[in-house]
């Protein structure tokens, strides 16, 4: 009965860490984040991991204690990924305007996307758990994931690539776009929701509301095309020996 | 507007309820597709035959998805178990983020305007962005 007690608080005791570490460097990370007005390369998420590996460090917890302690935090993440429906759905009318356009667009970004990020990763001769956490990268993060759990990569990495790659995405994305004479929002939204998911679309925000909301809807879209593509294109590889 | 609570946490609920109702399909048709993924066309599909967002649900939505940065740290502090393999794969981790983003960010652009001959015409004056 005792240790039974003893047990539930020291269960309880691990949530509460896990929870307030990552609560803390969420808070830590938003501020550096609004100080810095909002730069793409302050990005909160990559900000807020470096903070709870320190704090982890400093408290001298394991990732294996802090993740069980996280774990309903983690449930939350797929709660999240599922209410994507509701923006999503917001943008119905923008969608039906140029459902072909968008669709055809989406497909051909998803699928390049990943041919692209196969293609090379294998031809540089990465690890099988590298090439199957970088095909994912320009989903938005939750959905890249799940992605590579389900292929069995790692999804931790996937999720540092993807950050990555928005950033890059979202700093450089429009003025290469403009150079390349997309001047249309239209046009800039759905390939920076594209290939820069969630930071892109961040920073799309940032500019302009029509802009952001074509990017929310590319993520969105984007995010559906690429779990269907990615699993069958892997699929594909491995007939052919070459995963 | 008051919303009640009652109706936010209803609709909270629908919401996990999509979420198992997707991990469960990927579960039982042993596919390597993401369970939320499902989960999110399923509710998809629910607001479409509903023909519209319950005030509730766009209640719950909007704070989970404006903190959904925090939901990716426990996952994502993972990064810890692979520093190894970074540190041995880094070169063509960078080369293909630096290669295939601004290449896919291309070729989804020049798609749309190949399928939508209308933008030039019509869209621009309106919808040009500032320099």
């Amino acid at each position: 009965m005792n240790s039974h007690l003893h047990s539930t608080f020291s269960a309880v005791a691990v949530w509460a860490e896990a929870i307030g570490i990552t609560v803390l460097a969420y808070g830590f990370a938003l501020t550096v984040y609004r100080f810095g007005r909002q730069s793409p390369l302050l990005n909160p998420v990559l900000i807020a991991i470096l903070a709870t590996i320190g704090l982890l460090s400093l408290r001298n917890t394991s990732y294996e204690t802090y993740f069980q302690g996280a774990q309903v935090i983690h449930f939350l993440l797929g709660t999240a990924t599922v209410a994507l429906a509701v923006p999503l759905y917001h943008q119905l009318q923008a969608l039906k305007s140029a459902l072909i356009p968008i669709t055809v667009s989406i497909l051909v970004g998803s699928g390049s996307a990943a041919v692209s990020s196969l293609g090379l990763s294998l031809w540089l001769g990465a690890s099988t758990d590298t090439v199957l956490s970088l095909l994912p990268k320009s989903t938005t993060t939750p959905v890249a994931m799940g992605i590579a759990e389900s292929l069995g990569g790692l999804p931790a990495l996937s999720a540092v690539t993807v950050i990555v790659t928005g950033i890059i995405g979202a700093i450089a994305g429009l003025p290469l776009l403009r150079l390349a004479g997309f001047h249309d929002l239209r046009e800039q939204g759905i390939a920076l929701g594209m290939a820069a998911h969630g930071v892109g679309t961040a920073r799309a925000f940032q500019i302009d509301i029509t802009l952001g909301a074509w990017s929310g809807l590319a993520m969105s879209l984007g995010a559906i095309a690429t779990s269907a593509i990615a699993p069958g294109l892997w699929w594909l590889v491995q007939l052919g020996g070459l995963g | 507007m008051f919303i009640d609570p009652l109706s936010m946490i209803l609709n909270f609920f629908i919401i996990v309820l999509c979420q198992i109702g997707g991990n469960a399909v990927v579960r039982y048709l042993d596919v390597p597709i993401p369970g939320p993924v499902v989960g999110l066309l399923l509710l998809f599909s629910l607001l479409l035959v509903r023909g519209g967002v319950p005030a509730g649900m766009d209640r719950i939505t909007t704070p989970l998805l404006r903190h959904m940065s925090l939901l990716f740290i426990p996952a994502g502090t993972g990064v810890l178990m692979h520093l190894e393999l970074i540190r041995d794969e880094w070169l063509p981790i960078v080369a293909v983020i630096a290669v295939t983003t601004p290449l896919t960010l291309l070729i989804t652009a020049a798609t749309l305007r190949l399928c939508m001959p209308t933008v030039d015409a019509k869209g621009e004056a309106n919808l040009r962005n500032q320099p």
